[in-house]
Formats: C-alpha cells, structure tokens, sequence
C-alpha cells in the first residue's frame, strides 16, 4: 500500500476506532495512542528485532517452521473447544506477525508475496495485531504440543513489543509502567509511601492480633538476607498472602525485609510487551538490592514478575550476586528442612490448585506448588489437567488488567478455567499468582460458582504452627 | 527435456539443496542463544532429549492425541516418505521391491490428497492455509501419483544405473519417457526447494526443542 492511501484511512481514523476488528471486544484507545504513522516505527523495531542476539534465533525458527496444523487452537485455552472465530486461531494470530515478516526477509516472500503467505504491513494490519495479540495471554500452551516446537507466545511479544515501539500500549500498562518509572511512588498503583507505610502497620496489628505473637514486616533493614517484594497491589488485595508470607518467613526465623520506593514493587508490565521497559523497571528493582545488600529476591505470589526476574534478569542485570527465588521455593525449603511446621488438618474444606503459568509451564515450580499447598491442606484435589499442561486462568499476559475486555476475558478467555473449577468440587481454589487470583475472582462471581479463592500462604499461615503461639484460631481465607 | 532432466538438473538440485541447507543449518546452530525461554517439562540429559524428541518423531504423538484427523494423513504422509527413503536406498544396493515402491508411492499419493482436502474442507484449517500450502501439497500429489504409475515397468534397472552414473560424474540419459521425466524432474525441484520452504522442518525441530526450549545458557554447567 502507497503512503497515500495509507493517508487517505488514517483519516477515517480520528475517532480512534480500528480500520480492521477481529471479534466484538474492542482494546480502550486512550489518547495516546495513534491511530495513523504505525507502520514506519513498527518496521523499525522489527528490523531491530530479527537481528538481535535476544531474539534472531527463536524467532527466524518460529516464523519459518509453523506447519499450519492447528494444533495449536486445540491446546488454546481459548480455542480448545469453540474454533467458531479464526482470529482466535494461535496460528492465524502468529500468521499476523509472519506475513509482514517473510515479505520483509525473506526470499520467495519478496519474490511470490500472498502466494507464500507474505504481506506488506499496513495501518489495518497494525490494528488487527494490536486487537489480536492483546487477546492472547502468553501462556505458552500451546507451544506446549506444537509439533514442530513453534512458540506462539514468543510471537505474540515480539508483536507487542513492535506495537509499542508505534505508539500502541493498552492504558493500563502506560499508565502502570510510567507511575513505576517516573512517578514519585516509583511503583505501579501509586501508592505513597506514607499510605504504603500504613498498610504495613496495620498489617502488623492485625497478624499481631491473629497470631499474639510480634510479628511484623520489617522496612528497609540493610543487612537483611532476603528482600521480599510483592505485586504492590497484593498490599490492597491480597492482604491475607502477605500475612501468611511474614508469618512464614517469622516462623522460619528468616533474616528479611520488605523495601518502600522501588523495592515496593516486583510487578513488570514490561515483560508483557516491551524489553526497555522490562529493563529499565528490573535494574530500578536491582539497585534496591543491592543497596539493602540483600543475598536473595524473593518474589511473592506472583507469577509474570518472577519470569521477568529469573527469565530476563541475567541478561539485562549481568552477573548477579544475589539470588532470585519465589516465594513458593522459600517455603517449601523451609518445610523440608523443618523451619516450619504446618498442621494441615486445620485446612480440612477441599481445596485444589491453579498453577500460574508463568509458575509452571514456564518456571518448572510445579512440584513445588504442590508440596507446599499439600503440607498445608488435608483435602487436596487435583484439577485436570494440572501442571505444566493447566490452562491458563484467561487473565494472564497483562489482560487481567484491561477492563474494556472483561467481557471477553469472562466469556471467552476463561471459561475453560470455569469448567476446569466445577468439576473440581473444591471449596477452595489456591493460586500462587496475583493476576490469577483476579480473574479467579472475577470468574467465580461472573459464573456463580461456590468457591473462594486464595493464595497459597492464606493457606499456609492457617496451618502454621508456632512454638509460642497461643493457639487462637485464625480465619485468614475470605 | 530427458537430457538436461537426465544430466544437469541433478546436479543443480543437489547444489542448491546444499547451499539452502547448509545455510538455514547454520543460521540456526550458529545463532547466539540468549534467551532462557523454558519450557516444562524438560527432559534430563541428553538420552532424556533425545528419547522425546525421537519418540514424537516416531509416534507423532502431540499430534495423535490433540488432531486426530490431521495426525491420520500426515503420519501415513511422512511413513511413505520414510518407505520411500528405504525404496531407494535398497535400489542403490540392488535389491529389489516393487512392493516397497508401490506402498510408497500410493501411500504418499492418498495421504497428500487427504490433507489437501483436510485443508480445504475444515474450516479453522483452511482459515491458516496460503496458497504455498496447497503447493507444497500438490507437489507430493503429483510425485505419488507419478511414482505410481512408474511401478511395475522394470525402470529400477535404468534408475540405478543412471544414480550411479550421476555419482561418477559421468551421467546417462534416462529412457525418454514422459511420465519418469516429469517424476524425476518433480523430485529434483523437490530436492532444490526444500530448504527454502518451511517442509525443511525435518532438520528444525532438533533446534526448536533442544536450544530454544531446553537450553538455558545462564545455566552454570559442571
């Protein structure tokens, strides 16, 4: 397409509606997004893209191997039982990013164009990908089974990451990532400090409350072993995780701390869609670990934020002379090795476990979840499948965040997660995961199902059994 | 056409073939890898490796369990080029087995046919199909279809002596037939275009398992 007729639709364009839809969801535009002069800073990066050492290899392979089987829209927790929308296909979604490739790089694409799937970028095709990769969640399932080892998720970011580089970012994550990296709070939900101080401090009445024991999260010790940094937003969340993980790590007699400021903070929306960000929010996180003089970062229940950390922390950190662990890792070391002691028949509702897929598939922390949550629990069920081949909550990939999709996100997105949930039975489901724990909850009261969701270490801190504890009774799980 | 077919498309086949091969291979094996992009499970150890990936190679199992339909032509579909593979070899040693080259042939005829119309007829399938797909299709069509028709006519005689004669240097003009003519000129574009499409994922997946999904380069090895 000549620059003029690309010109000519922009125009029709200044209500900021997209030239091309793929369904009845539409991804909000706020301001600053464009809606015209994409296709030129989009080229640009991927220019960049397939040359970089990061990323040549992976995506060169990805890009020139797919079979076009469709085997991946089985395994899709979106496609797995309803093909009725193709641009829900992974492969038609990843076909978005490989036509404009093959006509950009390669051969007989230069030389057949659509005769070998090879197109020319254009501004409708910006906006296609823009709707069609924010409807993916990244949860790498199916790469899981794909014959030929093609990772569509990997696609799916190298597109976000071009889009972004244009101009196109959802609301929530420009807004989320410029409050960490420019604003005074320098963490996602611009919390003050002060307010974030409060929250601590009534925190720690309350398990002081619960427990009768002086436990509480210390701030900012220099010194510490461990720094441990949560989603920030679990602060106004997932307050009951954050008990259960100080209990824990008081349990265990741990040398740790929480930081304010940066360290407030292990959420990265940059792993979702763009490297710079992911870099720069990661080393911001670095250097209050370093200041603290901390030997490990303990991520908490969460799962995108500890992929950013041990998937991209080596190659944007360097050699690194702490640790990087999840939380769920800590705990179960300190359950084989005794630290702690967990009286499981204090959590006797049946409870089963969504594994985070950023915890599983890709962490290989599946064993791990599962050790911690049946020390914890006497009435463990099992969802199928489970582990590495779970299915994604429907939230993952950042999409948790944008409300304008909601609907899909309940309809579409998660409903093999609900199907999953019912025929559970459990009471309880535990998932180790922030953005998980979200759309758990946004499922269970959209779907009507009789079941509450938790973190793990709500679980946990109810079957804690502490050498001085008076033994009250805690009712932690809401 | 039997002459240039017979003496200098062999040669200009098996040229590109290399250089295309030799090329993609070692973009892929000489790419740096720095991504830790795991994938669980992984498999311990090299043997560990090499079992999954051997294992999906003979059983096509992450196929048979999800697509069964599609799994059904493309193992029938790669079997009678295995089978094809084994035909040839066997004439290059001079045994020979007419039935080998008919299973082949007729297996790799229906198969082809069978996912060109899987491809058509199936909607979500038809949706990520571009016209190369149908190509690459309606080439093994035509080659089963050839090979077919070519079985049975006493020509293995012919065909070994004239491999061998390529391998001298120093080649024969096979019978002028038009049906042989066309089959082998088929599989020599075959031969020539088969590193530059994406059918050359017998020598990716190795990559795509073992370096991109398993390998992680910050790994501290002992």
């Amino acid at each position: 397409m000549n620059e003029k007729n690309q010109s000519a639709e922009a125009k029709e364009d200044k209500k900021g509606k997209p030239r091309r839809t793929i369904d009845k969801y539409q991804l909000f535009r706020a301001a600053h997004v464009p809606g015209e002069g994409r296709v030129k800073p989009f080229l640009e990066c991927l220019d960049k893209v397939v040359k970089h050492e990061l990323y040549k290899f992976p995506l060169k392979l990805y890009l020139d191997t797919c079979a076009k089987c469709n085997n991946c829209a089985t395994l899709c927790h979106i496609t797995c039982d309803d093909q009725s929308n193709p641009h829900w296909l992974p492969a038609k979604r990843s076909d978005l990013l490989r036509k404009v490739y093959k006509r950009r790089y390669t051969l007989l694409g230069r030389l057949l164009g659509k005769l070998v799937g090879a197109e020319d970028l254009t501004e409708e095709l910006v906006d296609e990908m823009y709707e069609s990769f924010y409807r993916c969640t990244m949860c790498r399932r199916c790469a899981l089974e794909c014959p030929m080892g093609v990772d569509n998720s990997l696609i799916t970011r190298i597109g976000r990451f071009c889009l972004s580089e244009a101009g196109m970012v959802p609301h929530n994550f420009k807004v989320s990532v410029d409050s960490q990296l420019k604003g005074p709070t320098r963490n996602t939900s611009a919390i003050p400090e002060r307010a974030f101080l409060d929250t601590i401090e009534f925190l720690n009445e309350e398990m002081q409350e619960i427990t009768g024991l002086p436990i509480e999260f210390p701030v900012n010790v220099k010194g510490a072993e461990i720094l441990f940094v949560a989603p920030v937003s679990d602060y106004i969340m997932e307050a009951d995780t954050l008990m259960g993980i100080a209990m824990t790590l008081y349990a265990a007699g741990a040398s740790w701390t929480i930081a304010t400021g940066a360290g407030s903070d292990s959420i990265n929306y940059g792993v979702f869609y763009d490297d710079n960000w992911l870099r720069d929010i990661m080393l911001q996180l670095h250097d209050v670990v370093k200041d603290l003089g901390a030997k490990k970062l303990v991520i908490g229940e969460c799962g995108h934020a500890t992929k950013a950390q041990k998937v991209f922390a080596e190659y944007f950190g360097g050699k690194l002379d702490f640790e990087i662990k999840n939380i769920m890792e800590v705990t179960a070391q300190y359950i084989e090795e005794g630290r702690i002691k967990l009286d499981p028949s204090r959590n006797p509702d049946p409870v089963t476990l969504h594994d985070p897929c950023n915890l599983s598939r890709m962490g290989g922390l599946a064993d791990t979840l599962r050790f911690v949550l049946r020390s914890a629990v006497s009435h463990f069920v099992e969802m199928e499948p489970h582990g590495n081949e779970n299915y994604c909550c429907g939230g993952g990939g950042g999409t948790v965040g944008f409300e304008e999709i909601y609907d899909f996100r309940m309809e579409v997105g998660g409903r093999k997660k609900v199907q999953q949930l019912r025929e559970t039975g459990a009471k309880i489901v535990a998932a180790p995961c922030a953005n998980c724990k979200k759309q758990l909850r946004e499922l269970v009261d959209y779907h009507g199902l009789n079941m509450e969701v938790a973190g793990i270490h709500d679980l946990v801190a109810k079957a804690l059994v502490f050498d001085k504890a008076p033994g009250r009774k805690i009712e932690v799980v809401k | 056409m039997a002459t240039i077919v017979s003496q200098v498309f062999p040669y200009l086949a098996i040229l590109v073939f290399l250089v295309g091969a030799g090329y993609r291979i070692g973009v892929w094996a000489t790419s740096p890898k720095k991504l830790n992009w795991k994938l669980y499970p992984v498999p311990e150890g090299l043997v560990g490796e090499a079992s999954y990936i051997v294992g999906e190679w003979i059983s096509f199992k992450m196929l048979f369990k999800n697509n069964r339909a599609i799994w059904l032509g493309s193992y029938v579909f790669h079997l009678s080029l295995v089978a094809s593979a084994i035909w040839f070899l066997l004439l290059l040693l001079g045994v020979s087995a007419p039935w080998l080259s008919r299973l082949a042939a007729a297996g790799l005829f229906f198969s082809s046919i069978y996912l060109f119309v899987a491809r058509l007829w199936i909607p979500q399938v038809r949706a990520i199909s571009t016209p190369v797909e149908f190509f690459n299709l309606a080439i093994f069509i035509a080659m089963g279809g050839l090979g077919w028709s070519l079985t049975g006519r006493g020509l293995s005689g012919e065909m070994r002596r004239w491999v061998f004669s390529l391998a001298g240097f120093s080649p024969s003009v096979l019978p002028d037939e038009p049906v042989l003519i066309w089959f082998v000129f088929l599989v020599e574009f075959f031969i020539a275009y088969l590193p530059f499409s994406k059918m050359f994922h017998v020598a990716s997946k190795y990559f795509a398992f073992h370096k991109s999904r398993w390998f992680n380069p910050y790994e501290v090895r002992g």
